[in-house]
């Protein structure tokens, strides 16, 4: 199973939630050919009761990164 | 990248670049059964074509290699994400330059060149057929190609490969591959280039040293 980021890290908060620390890389043809690559760097605050996957995923997948 | 797939029934499968008109068509199909497919993030679709394997309708994309590297964490030569309409799913696949020992159905009128990487990936549900076989890509003397289907043999020139889908160690169907017609230069242009800068990569130049003592393999 693979997913489209990479968890680089993940720090537990005292409240039992977690700051996820990712990235995720896209590749954008451009109109006049080569290619434009994104790696976005960022965290994600995940609740106790929340998946980190699944939080992470629609999260960007609602950003349009997936 | 875009190629010409021909099966061994002779149909022919365009994977087109999305620079192509006809690419918008195509990825509109696509999204009637995959809603969460985005065409920026592909370079290139193909037509609708019978699996010879997954025995349904699919459509296979050309997937950037930059994005899918920093999925998988290694090197890969190409990337695509192949969709089975039917049953909605997919699998992510990569090819990768051979570098294993040889399968047993390897005979001494073939060379492998690459082979496939299959995976599952996290929210997208996908046939368990799609992790049951590889795609080798290979090139062979004409005597191994004709055996197959002579007609493999009309229009092959540098920038043709061929291919067996393989299940449990037998070759289940052979395909061709050519570069896609409209294009110009692309990366199936002469397949020796691109073997070499692959294996110099890997550092394999025995590879290239192997090749070259195949009777069947001219340098271009």
């Amino acid at each position: 199973m693979i997913k489209p980021y990479t968890i680089t890290s993940i720090r537990e908060e005292p409240n039992g939630a977690k700051t996820v620390f990712f990235s995720i890389t896209k590749t954008e043809e451009k109109p006049c050919g080569g290619f434009k690559i994104t790696t976005l760097k960022s965290t994600v605050y995940v609740s106790a009761d929340e998946d980190i996957d699944n939080t992470l995923f629609n999260s960007l997948e609602k950003s349009d990164w997936i | 990248m875009s190629d010409s797939l021909f099966k061994l029934d002779n149909t022919r499968v365009d994977n087109v670049p999305i620079s192509e008109d006809e690419s918008n068509a195509l990825f509109t199909k696509l999204r009637e059964y995959f809603p969460w497919v985005k065409q920026v993030n592909y370079n290139g679709i193909s037509n609708l074509y019978q699996h010879e394997i997954l025995n349904e309708t699919v459509m296979r994309t050309c997937v950037p290699t930059a994005t899918v590297e920093a999925m998988i964490n290694k090197k890969v030569a190409s990337a695509h994400r192949l969709f089975a309409l039917d049953s909605k799913t997919s699998m992510l696949y990569v090819t990768n330059l051979f570098q294993d020992e040889n399968p047993s159905w390897v005979t001494d009128e073939m060379f492998i060149i690459g082979v496939t990487e299959h995976f599952e990936e996290l929210n997208r549900p996908i046939n368990p057929l799609m992790l049951s076989f590889k795609e080798y890509f290979f090139v062979a003397s004409d005597n191994y190609i004709s055996s197959y289907n002579p007609s493999f043999l009309e229009n092959k020139d540098s920038d043709t490969v061929f291919s067996a889908l393989v299940v449990d160690n037998e070759i289940k169907t052979i395909r061709k591959y050519t570069d896609f017609v409209k294009e110009g230069n692309d990366f199936l242009i002469n397949w020796q280039s691109v073997y070499f800068l692959f294996a110099k990569k890997a550092r394999r130049m025995d590879l290239i040293r192997d090749l070259f003592n195949k009777d069947f393999v001219t340098p271009v």
